[in-house]
């Protein structure tokens, strides 16, 4: 059963692989080199809006072997697959043994929803800035299947209210209010979010924190512990989806001096001027940056490296912040670390029960 | 809600979840992975300065633009040769009369 898994796998990779390089591929050269028209080019600039801009900043070549990381990514997707479907038993027992202190998990939800105020405070505040610059604003999904135009004053005002309710509807006793109270403040984040990404530069930084966000009702619904460990290991994947990308797109350049010097000239900053002038700085930083979010899931196969791993990643924004004025203090993705407190303080270890179930396997 | 519902759920959210990485594009605004992972061939440091009456200006003192958000205007526009529509939305926006002028620097 598990080789025909591997053997499926394979030969779907193959024949995808087969039909992208025997016949998307001439045909995605011709749009890129020749600025021919064909259902390729079609798809593209559907799928891809910006592919225009890309094509008058990004040499032809370069662009060519970042659609081929397509190919080399679903590979990488299905080995991952394949080892996860290899060990699921022991991963399934690993993963429905959680059981964490619920004064924890309410430590940790406490800070959400406190970020959340601050939050929406913040946008309430910047909320006048957005009518002053409406000349540029390109709706995005969420907020385009509401309006065409910049929304009303009064419809920001009814989402705020609808997501200061949601947070009153999280401190009832019944998982379901309290579920759909997650969720009222979930469409909150969203429509606001979406709105201030509306004006051509998208704010990634709230990546982890909506992932929390959208995982959350689903936990309060169901009251299973099961959904903080989900919640904890979907977060870890997106750094190491970030790290993963950095290596795929440049490789070993990533960790090269001048790239980060080069990152440094577009965020200038006083200590990052002074950081500029020191090469092994210039390596160390970046080496340091892909550690810390290539670790990631690994760190719940040696629980006692949680709370250090946490720590690292704080220290890894605030250092952005810090050096190229990105993020701040107060950065969702530190909000969104919060959710490991309740793993923070497990004693437990949690690969315990399942070892010798490896080693029978 | 039933085990099914839950590995169900939790499948699709990680489905979801790697799209981007897969597809390399944002699928919606709130799932971006990784700033500056483009190589230096083809990232191409570059900066724009406004300059109103031959001086140059922050955005965020002429505008009250933040400056890492002027900045990806200018690429942004620049970039697909409509530098002078910017420009004109930009007039629209301006404290002070003036010429307006961006130059792009490397």
């Amino acid at each position: 059963m598990k080789n025909r898994f591997v053997i499926i796998s394979f030969l779907l990779f193959l024949l995808g692989s087969t039909i992208y390089f025997f016949e998307v591929l001439p045909l995605l050269k011709a749009f890129i080199i020749n600025d021919e028209c064909n259902w390729v080019s079609t798809f593209i600039q559907y799928l891809y809006p910006k592919i225009e801009t890309y094509k008058n900043t990004i040499d032809a070549q370069a662009l060519i072997s970042r659609a081929n990381q397509l190919i080399y990514r679903s590979g990488f997707i299905l080995f991952g697959v394949n080892i996860i479907y290899y060990y699921r038993y022991p991963l399934k027992i690993y993963f429905n043994n959680v059981n964490f202190n619920p004064k924890h998990i309410e430590i940790s939800y406490f800070i959400y929803s406190l970020y959340f105020l601050y939050t929406c405070f913040d946008w309430v505040l910047e909320i006048p800035n957005l009518f002053r610059l409406a000349e540029f604003y390109t709706p995005l999904c969420p907020t385009f299947i509401f309006e065409n135009s910049l929304p009303s004053p009064y419809l920001f005002a009814v989402v705020f209210l609808i997501g200061t309710a949601g947070l009153v509807l999280t401190r009832s006793n019944q998982p379901k209010t309290k579920s759909i109270g997650a969720i009222m403040m979930l469409f909150n984040l969203l429509f606001i979010h979406s709105t201030f990404c509306s004006f051509g530069k998208i704010d990634h930084g709230y990546a982890t924190y909506f992932i929390l966000a959208m995982i959350l009702p689903v936990y309060f619904w169901t009251n299973d512990h099961r959904f903080i460990r989900f919640i904890q290991i979907a977060i870890t994947l997106c750094y190491a989806m970030s790290g993963l990308e950095k290596i795929t797109l440049s490789g070993i350049d990533f960790i090269n001096p001048d790239h980060f010097k080069n990152i440094l000239f577009m965020h200038p900053t006083s200590i990052g001027n002074w950081i500029k002038q020191y090469d092994v700085l210039c390596f160390i930083i970046p080496t340091t940056t892909l550690l810390i979010q290539l670790s990631a899931p690994f760190i719940f196969f040696k629980p006692k490296l949680i709370p250090l791993w946490v720590i690292s990643a704080i220290l890894f924004h605030w250092g952005a912040y810090l050096i190229m004025n990105i993020g701040g203090f107060h950065s969702p993705w530190v909000a969104a670390l919060a959710i490991f407190i309740p793993s923070c303080f497990q004693k437990k270890k949690l690969l315990a029960p399942i070892l010798p179930l490896v080693k029978k396997e | 809600m039933t085990l099914k519902a839950k590995n169900t759920f939790m499948i699709v959210f990680l489905a979801f979840l790697l799209s981007p990485f897969l597809f390399l594009r944002n699928s919606y605004p709130f799932l971006r992975f990784a700033m500056f992972a483009d190589p230096i061939r083809t990232q191409q440091a570059e900066y724009y300065n406004i300059h109103i009456n031959q001086k140059t200006v922050s955005s965020q003192n002429a505008f009250s633009v933040p400056e890492d958000v002027f900045q990806q205007w200018a690429h942004d526009y620049y970039s697909k040769g409509d530098s002078s529509i910017f420009l004109h939305k930009l007039e629209a926006l301006q404290k002070y009369q003036g010429q307006i002028e961006l130059l792009k620097s490397k």
